[in-house]
């Protein structure tokens, strides 16, 4: 009979159960034995006969001790039971498994766009960490930046950089102790929310073929309105008189209103049933009018919020008040939270 | 009529009206009314109650006060939180964006700059991004984007400072990998085998060193500019070569052997320029980029 050659095993955990493989050209295997020794004294520890076609002798778990360094060897049965000899002898080391930990606790929300991670290890018997690297996933546990495989010191750790708000991510710890063992942190949650600075700011890039590179120019872009006239009608330098027919200002550059958001206008002289206000994205239009109707307390007005896109409107009114005088000017005020739209309106100084 | 929670519709609120979305709302227009005040913010945790506490902050997206003028940003206030511009690009069609330069920001005038994109192929269409960066150096906000044709003639050799262009070119690449070759004693075919990841180019270019200028090659220049070019070359650092077919290559000389040739000299100038680079890494990769000395931006990311 040939021998089995039994593959070599890396250190493990003898709290674990245990594979050792083996390779053999020869009969059909019908039972293996694995004979397992302690190194400092050559004392047989276990041995035990597993009947399996399988090319695999599984050590129970408890069967041996950590931090003690042991060899084995390994021999087949064949359907007539007759035993080969031994395999080559293998020598591994068990230890406790490692622990390796980061100072990131689950589902930790992170108010910034980078997250410093300190990785501590550690050993209850002694092995020491080769090498670790560490894994950033997306919410959806798909690999997004991994490190190269960085060597142990005395001090580890990392920085992940450029986290996008509103985002979730997991972070993840590998690593390799000398002995080949592996350790992880796990798959830990963390939650990304912060400011974002914005500044608008013309890009113009521009190729220049005669010198083989392109040139990029930045221009800064203040908010600054437009109006119809040119120079609209200011009343004591404190307002913009848009009464007259034809007459706006517009805002459309330098500035993008993404989800909820609050606007407080102050106004005065409101004329009826015209669009006082007209918001859009280029697609959907929100527009206030106000409004005067006859109600059973006499006339009274109210302003209408209207949001529409090519199918749907939404209207929302503010309650009714007495019409208002030339001089009386109003706070106006919307509100979109989750796509549902507020309006009030107080008088100002009233 | 709410009977158990429900009413005829179903629920309390199926009653209610579609919601209808609008975002990236980018204009707003004011007419037939006199108007004192204009503020919008992404606050919507303060009370919903007139006056709304105007102060500028982060949340603040515009705020118009009429005061004679249509003004409505400040940008002042941008100045003190934001520290620097990060200038980056990508391939059109990438995801992984390479950082080029940072600007600091200190004053309105800094917002004003020009910087050059050098690592560029051509043939190839660049989206370019200016990114402002939190006062804490890191936090990165809004990414303010436009794309270009990026495409020129000929052959230039360039790193971060110097960069020399030229014609008549020949570049011959060839691809290396390391191998081993195994015969088994009772085997037919011998078994190959691949123990590293080693995979590169190695480049024999030849080329003529001529300047351009006003689209007209500078034949008198052409001696000065060509013994300048060869000290570039033999400065002992990784360049990169780029072509006017699209390829490029971060590279270095391997032997410092920069050869002329002038048997095909028919006029001043005309002189053959031979040398042989290798591949050193990787020139659409901002760590191979910077570890190569070739821009100062150090990677991003860590992870």
């Amino acid at each position: 009979m040939s021998l089995p050659i039994l593959a070599i095993q890396s250190s493990f955990d003898a709290l674990n159960d245990r594979r050792f493989n083996f390779n053999y050209q020869g009969n059909q295997v019908f039972k293996n034995r694995l004979i397992v020794y302690k190194a400092s004294d050559n004392s047989e520890i276990y041995n035990q006969i597993q009947t399996s076609f399988t090319l695999y002798h599984t050590l129970p778990a408890n069967s041996l001790q950590n931090g003690i360094q042991y060899s084995a060897k390994l021999s087949i049965f064949d359907k007539d039971n007759i035993e080969s000899d031994f395999s080559n002898s293998i020598a591994f080391t068990c230890h406790k498994t490692p622990v390796i930990t980061i100072n990131v606790p689950n589902n930790l929300i992170v108010q910034n766009s980078y997250l410093p991670i300190n990785v501590v290890y550690s050993s209850s018997d002694g092995e020491v960490l080769d090498n670790w690297r560490l894994i950033l996933y997306d919410s959806g546990h798909s690999v997004i930046k991994s490190t190269d495989i960085i060597l142990a010191s005395s001090s580890m750790g990392t920085t992940i950089n450029g986290l996008e708000n509103s985002k979730q991510y997991y972070v993840e710890v590998i690593g390799t102790t000398v002995n080949k063992m592996t350790c992880t942190t796990g798959q830990i949650a963390f939650s990304v929310t912060y400011i974002e600075p914005t500044v608008f700011s013309q890009v113009i890039a521009t190729n220049i073929p005669e010198d083989g590179v392109i040139k990029v120019e930045s221009h800064m872009i203040d908010i600054e309105g437009k109006s119809v006239p040119d120079s609209p009608i200011y009343i004591n330098n404190n307002e913009v008189d848009l009464t007259t027919s034809g007459s706006k200002v517009w805002f459309d550059n330098g500035f993008i209103i993404n989800g909820d958001f609050t606007e407080q206008y102050v106004l005065r002289n409101p004329l009826p049933y015209q669009i006082c206000i007209n918001t859009t994205n280029g697609v959907e239009i929100m527009t206030v009018k106000y409004m005067l109707g006859d109600f059973d307390t006499g006339e009274k007005a109210y302003f209408l919020l209207e949001v529409k896109n090519k199918v749907l409107t939404v209207r929302v009114a503010t309650e009714i008040f007495d019409p208002l005088q030339v001089s009386q000017s109003v706070y106006l005020l919307i509100r979109r939270v989750n796509n549902l739209y507020a309006i009030k309106y107080s008088l100002k100084g009233g | 009529m709410i009977f158990l929670g429900f009413n005829a519709c179903g629920s309390e609120k199926s009653a209610y009206q579609t919601p209808v979305s609008l975002d990236n709302i980018n204009k707003i227009e004011l007419s037939n009314g006199i108007y004192d005040d204009l503020f919008v913010t992404n606050n919507v945790l303060q009370d919903f109650t007139a006056p709304l506490n105007t102060a500028w902050d982060w949340n603040t997206i515009l705020h118009a006060e009429f005061n004679g003028d249509l003004l409505a940003g400040n940008v002042n206030f941008m100045l003190s939180q934001i520290s620097k511009i990060r200038c980056k690009y990508r391939e059109y069609g990438f995801s992984d964006w390479i950082t080029f330069d940072e600007v600091s920001i200190t004053n309105v005038e800094d917002l004003v700059f020009e910087r050059y994109i050098r690592f560029n192929k051509s043939k190839t269409t660049y989206d370019v991004a200016l990114v402002p960066i939190f006062a804490d150096e890191q936090t990165e906000g809004n990414y303010n984007i436009t794309s270009v044709d990026s495409y020129f003639d000929g052959l230039f050799v360039l790193d971060k400072d110097y960069s020399y262009n030229a014609v008549s070119v020949e570049i011959t690449p060839t691809k290396n990998i390391i191998s081993g070759l195994l015969t088994p004693l009772d085997g037919k075919y011998p078994v190959v085998f691949h123990n590293t990841s080693i995979n590169y180019d190695s480049l024999s270019v030849k080329c003529q060193f001529i300047q351009t200028i006003d689209c007209e090659l500078n034949k008198d220049g052409a001696l000065l500019y060509r013994e300048n070019a060869k000290k570039f070359l033999t400065n002992n650092m990784p360049k990169i070569l780029k072509y006017e077919d699209g390829r490029i290559w971060l590279a270095d000389i391997p032997d410092n052997q920069v050869t002329d040739d002038s048997s095909q000299y028919n006029f001043e100038g005309y002189t053959l320029t031979s040398w042989n680079f290798v591949e050193v890494g990787d020139p659409n990769s901002q760590e191979d980029l910077y570890e190569n000395g070739l821009i100062d931006i150090a990677p991003s990311y860590q992870v």
